[in-house]
């Protein structure tokens, strides 16, 4: 166990400081305002409360963001259900039947159920977190140059497979991201790379500036696109109802699955909340006695999605906090918080900062908590939030972007980094190209070269060195297999299309 | 309306070019490793990063040229419409445009063009919603300025 009883004091205190506190009730409330209202999702929430964590201590700057990531993944049901607008790309497969149920009246139940399970299913994965995360720790403090070297290709390559339709635009967009990681001086030997003469690139390309404007800059731009959109609807049915025990005790196995199977795929890195969300969704489906009922208002039909993607958050931390490898889009920003407070995330941290690890996971068990209580009256407000005109929210981020931005290093070359990666990343996502590939590469790059050079350097310049060490050789085995298991599944239900299930 | 056949082949080029000029300066990087070590160099990991993704847009050029490949959407348009386009585009210009008023005015003017400027360019022709992006502006500022005692 690492710290033990002192460690997880210390961490009690810092979360029971009155400022953490408030930081925790403010970034639930921001978080669920910034899930409803659609087009803007948890990466974009946490990147637009970054900047602003720099000028505060570890534990409360990444208790806010947990807050914010959280209440966001949960917030994008409300317009889901009540618009049938998933407010995050999470919340796309609660539309289905949350929003027929609203449809018919049954708007106040759908809520609950969506509260309900979101609690359920962050609660569950927190729990694995904290018991799998030290145990994951304890391996990886093991690893060395190769393993790393193995484990960002893995985190990678996984990446740029399930993000995009494309596997060769993924790859390029990925090998971007770790490109640009290569402007400033090397770290190893001091060479200046690509700073075409200006010192502002000694360090490199700001990574916030960078992250903010991926993420919020080029996702406002795409709604200006449509910023004149109007939304219509009833709000007569939006209040929550919530569950009651015997509803509970008749969805416990839907709830239970949902929860595991959001936190399985949460851990694997590039797997969202959205994919745990639609596997869940179909898995529920599947298993039911009246799967013709879903689509038409079927109560596990939104229980399913919301309980799986609200699991797959603290299944993104294991791989952030034990690896340094990040699980999702989300987790990718949350590691700039570390860094951006001096931390690495990864094994080591885990002896080091103990009090922030426990902190982290109690903290995110009482986020959960008061998501309850918050959640409920925010969806009282939910129908003001849904009306503010995309007109009025795009302005306002962009213009948070450009203070929190500026803030950060007082520069204004930082604010021009940033517009410049929004350009791109809207370009991108305008020619069918993913951003999650390029903010991962863009996070993974430095792990990357670094361990690269040192396994070049450890094995004197022999590649067949790369594979001696038998973690690094499991986790290419494991990655092979990740890669032709899709081929493979496909070759054997060839031969079985057109038999039965019976 | 610009297809996203079109979009992606110039797109590509263009990726491909910079690869091209990126490896060039590369080449061009001092090499302050130790002599006779084993160390690579600082110009190996860009330039095989960059060969990769130029082998990559050269896949994806070929793909759109022979329109074969998965999720290709060739047959899709980059813009839903000329007028969304436009209202993405000049949104863009105003947020470039802002930048500039406050490298050269300040803070302040550049904040209180941003929001009318961004809706009327976003197709927006209330007065209420330009006032209400204004007192925003004047909101974020102050909040920033006084409480988090930022310096803009």
């Amino acid at each position: 166990m690492f710290g033990g009883s002192e460690a997880i004091l210390a961490a009690l205190a810092s979360l029971g400081d009155p400022t953490t506190i408030m930081l925790m009730v403010g970034g639930i409330t921001l978080g669920i305002i910034i899930g409803i209202l659609p087009g803007l999702g948890p990466p974009i929430a946490i990147t637009i409360a970054l900047p602003f964590t720099f000028y505060m201590d570890a534990v409360p700057s990444i208790i806010l963001l947990l807050s914010i990531y959280s209440a966001a993944v949960y917030g994008g049901s409300i317009s889901a259900i009540a618009v049938g607008i998933p407010g995050t790309g999470a919340a796309i497969a609660t539309v289905i039947d949350g929003h027929a149920m609203f449809k018919k009246g049954r708007g106040g139940e759908a809520l609950g159920l969506s509260l309900t399970g979101s609690i359920i299913g962050g609660i569950f994965s927190v729990i694995c977190l904290a018991f799998i995360a030290p145990l994951l720790a304890q391996i990886a403090i093991k690893f060395g140059p190769r393993e790393f070297l193995a484990i960002s290709i893995f985190g990678l390559v996984v990446v740029v497979r399930v993000a995009g339709e494309n596997l060769w635009k993924g790859l390029a967009i990925g090998g971007a991201g770790i490109f640009l990681t290569t402007w400033g001086l090397d770290e190893v030997n001091g060479t200046e790379r690509y700073t075409f003469g200006s010192y502002h690139l000694y360090e490199g390309i700001p990574f916030v500036a960078f992250l903010v404007g991926v993420f919020a800059l080029s996702e406002v731009m795409m709604n200006a696109e449509t910023a004149l959109r109007k939304v219509d609807f009833d709000k007569s049915s939006l209040s929550v109802k919530l569950p009651g025990l015997k509803t509970l005790a008749k969805l416990k196995g839907t709830i239970m699955r949902s929860s595991l199977l959001g936190t399985v795929i949460g851990i694997i890195p590039g797997e969202g909340a959205a994919v745990g969300a639609f596997f869940a969704y179909s898995e529920a489906k599947r298993r039911s006695k009246n799967p013709e009922a879903f689509g038409t208002g079927e109560p596990e039909g939104v229980i399913a999605p919301e309980t799986a993607n609200n699991a797959t958050v603290g299944g993104a931390l294991v791989p952030t906090l034990t690896l340094g490898v990040p699980g999702s889009p989300a987790a990718a920003v949350l590691l700039g918080a570390f860094l951006i407070q001096g931390l690495a995330p990864g094994p080591r941290l885990f002896a080091e900062r103990p009090d922030l690890m426990y902190s982290i996971f109690i903290g995110l068990l009482i986020i959960n908590v008061l998501m309850i209580f918050i959640g409920l009256i925010a969806i009282r407000f939910a129908a003001q939030l849904i009306k503010v005109p995309t007109s009025v929210i795009v302005p306002s981020v962009v213009l948070l972007c450009f203070v929190g931005v500026f803030s950060v290093s007082n520069s204004l070359f930082s604010v021009g980094v940033m517009i410049a990666s929004g350009f791109l990343g809207y370009t991108i996502r305008k020619l069918g190209y993913s951003i999650a590939p390029l903010s991962i590469g863009f996070v993974l790059g430095p792990i990357l070269e670094l361990s690269l050079r040192q396994s070049v350097q450890i094995s004197d310049g022999s590649l067949l060195e790369f594979f001696a060490s038998p973690i690094a050789l499991g986790i290419y085995g494991v990655l092979a297999l990740t890669i032709l298991w899709g081929p493979i599944r496909a070759r054997v239900k060839k031969p079985m299309e057109g038999v039965d299930d019976a | 309306m610009l297809s996203q056949r079109v979009a992606n082949i110039v797109f590509s080029v263009l990726l491909l070019a910079a690869c091209g000029y990126f490896i060039d300066a590369a080449i061009g990087f001092d090499d302050l490793s130790l002599p006779g070590s084993t160390q690579l160099s600082s110009k190996f990991f860009p330039i095989t990063i960059l060969l990769f993704i130029a082998g990559c847009s050269g896949i994806v050029l070929v793909q759109y040229i022979l329109d074969k490949g998965d999720g290709l959407r060739s047959d899709e348009t980059v813009f839903l419409s000329k007028m969304s386009a436009l209202h993405g585009l000049l949104t863009f210009a105003v947020i470039v445009g802002c930048y500039l008023i406050w490298r050269n005015y300040g803070f302040v003017p550049a904040a209180l063009v941003l929001g009318p400027a961004a809706a009327l360019a976003m197709g927006v022709r209330k007065p209420a919603i330009y006032v209400a992006l204004v007192v925003i502006s004047m909101i974020f500022y102050f909040a920033f300025t006084r409480l988090l005692a930022v310096q803009l």
